[in-house]
């Protein structure tokens, strides 16, 4: 599974990103996870299963949806300030049903 | 579930009034391109930044002239000319970064009119440098020969605010020809690359016979008049009064702060409206401090004092406090996940976990230590404690990093770290109603589990 992370400037959304990763190699769970920032993101998309987005740039993802062909979800702030990356693989699931 | 009830309409108001003009600054065409264009320039000045710093280094070593050939007596007999050769890429890349700049804002707006980026972006450069650098030719003093060159002057820094007025009207003359079907058509047999260049000549056409043309008109009124002295002069009043003041830059700050509390990301907001005069300052100073003269300070490196000590808001602190002084589990945990974050002055953890976001107990601290370290910034440039950049240095760093690397001096490096327990300080009684808050809210949520 490929989960693209859309922040700002993608320094935050890294830190989700090693996060994650980390929760993915201790569960056994196949998951490629990339932090973008909101510049860089239309290049990049394809190939990516679900685009996440920080709760900063919640005004912009109307913009993305309409820019790419996947599901783009903005994640849940607290989700996101702490790294809870058991709840947002909860979230990429039901995105992905 | 974490926001305060009783003052949660108070809070979304403010955000009905400031979240959509946050939304309109940061989607709209024009200043999304200019902001991505300017943005373009960043790899530029950092590549530009690298080379002073080893040239300024080299420098120190030239006997008569270093610091260390005349303090130390480390000469180096060859260090000015080195220095001077490590020099050039650095002219001729943040030397022309308004060349660039003139290329790159085109490219962006060109991309949200669906027409041709490239040729837009190569138009709008022409453009650009037919009007601040038309060619002339000048006798040398031997009286016989002659050279002809371009006048450099506003194609670094200094030309800003003209390559982004420029662009943005080559972009819509561009347009229009296309809207209008003002383009050489080919046969579909002919290779697209091909067809594309043809297809840039009725706009580049008209480009010069409107720029150009308002160029030659105004300097038949008075030839000192020029589309550079009247960019300078509109977006020159603005500018003046909002970058270039102190009360403007306290607005400002605000703004951007009070973004940030309705979850906008303020500072990034604000940055495309001050990037080009803070480029325009700071490369200003990089032509006083090769000089050998000090650098001037401008209002717009106030900038920095909304998010220089952990983050947005200054949250350094407040990150320790809620690690470990904290007495609900909310805070506690937030704490702990934000300090190595906070730095590298990353806080989105303590804005959305705290969170900062529609909560305005913290609200108030969270505005209020960036004005006053506004403040007390001014203070500290004014008393000479730190220096004005002349290094641009656009991007995120730990603390005290980027202040270093932008003035190489070591004050300015430090200076955020001392400010740390004040900050802190602003925070505190705030933080104490909030975690009581947070820790009754908890207690209750723990008895309705136990019922």
């Amino acid at each position: 599974m490929k989960v693209m992370l859309v922040c700002a400037g993608g320094a935050s959304t890294s830190i989700l990103m090693k996060k994650m990763e980390k929760w993915a190699a201790d569960n056994g769970v196949d998951l490629e996870v990339k932090a973008y920032g909101v510049s860089a993101y239309e290049e990049a998309w394809k190939g990516y299963d679900v685009i996440l987005t920080g709760p900063q740039i919640a005004y912009k993802v109307k913009e993305i949806t309409s820019k790419v062909s996947i599901p783009v979800a903005q994640m849940a702030p607290m989700d996101y300030a702490l790294g809870n990356a058991e709840n947002i693989m909860k979230q990429v699931q039901s995105l992905l049903k | 579930m974490t926001t305060t009830e009783e003052k949660k309409g108070f809070m979304e108001k403010m955000a009905d009034v400031v979240r959509p003009v946050g939304d309109f600054l940061s989607n709209e065409k024009h200043f999304a391109s200019i902001s991505a264009g300017l943005m373009a320039t960043v790899g530029i000045s950092i590549i530009a930044a690298f080379i002073t710093i080893v040239s300024t280094v080299i420098g120190m070593f030239a006997p008569g002239t270093g610091v260390l050939a005349t303090s130390l007596g480390w000469e180096f007999a060859g260090a000015a000319q080195v220095a001077a050769i490590i020099n050039i890429p650095y002219t001729m890349t943040l030397g022309l970064l308004s060349v660039v700049a003139s290329f790159a804002i085109a490219y962006n707006l060109a991309k949200y009119y669906k027409i041709n980026q490239l040729s837009a972006g190569i138009v709008s450069m022409l453009m650009f440098l037919m009007v601040v650098a038309p060619a002339k030719t000048v006798v040398l003093a031997d009286g016989a020969s002659t050279f002809t060159g371009l006048d450099t002057t506003l194609l670094g820094g200094p030309g800003l605010l003209t390559a982004i007025i420029v662009s943005l009207l080559s972009v819509e003359i561009t347009n229009f020809c296309y809207k209008h079907g003002w383009v050489i058509k080919m046969p579909d047999v002919i290779p697209p690359f091909l067809a594309n260049s043809f297809s840039s000549m009725v706009p580049l056409l008209l480009n010069v016979f409107i720029i150009y043309g308002i160029n030659v008109a105004l300097s038949m009124v008075d030839p000192s008049l020029n589309i550079a002295w009247a960019c300078n002069a509109i977006l020159g009043i603005p500018v003046n009064l909002l970058a270039n003041s102190v009360p403007g830059i306290l607005v400002i700050n605000t703004f951007a702060l009070l973004l940030w509390t309705t979850g906008v990301h303020g500072t990034m907001v604000v940055y495309m409206f001050l990037m080009a005069p803070m480029i325009m300052a700071i490369t200003n100073n990089a032509a006083l401090v090769a000089q050998g003269l000090s650098p001037v300070f401008s209002p717009v490196f106030l900038l920095g004092a909304t998010s220089c000590v952990g983050g947005t808001g200054n949250t350094m602190g407040f990150a320790l406090l809620c690690a470990y002084r904290a007495k609900s589990e909310q805070l506690k945990a937030v704490g702990k996940a934000s300090i190595v974050p906070g730095l590298f002055n990353v806080n989105e953890p303590m804005t959305f976990g705290v969170p900062v976001v529609y909560n305005p107990i913290i609200a108030i601290p969270y505005i209020l230590n960036g004005l006053i370290l506004t403040f007390i910034m001014w203070v500290a440039y004014a008393i000479g404690f730190i220096v004005p950049g002349h290094i641009l240095m656009l991007s995120l760093l730990p603390i005290g990093l980027a202040e270093f690397l932008g003035t190489l001096n070591w004050r300015n490096a430090i200076f955020p770290w001392l400010m740390i327990p004040f900050m802190t300080l602003i925070y505190y009684p705030f933080f104490k109603v909030y975690d009581k808050q947070l820790v009754e809210k908890e207690q209750a949520a723990l008895a309705a589990a136990a019922e």
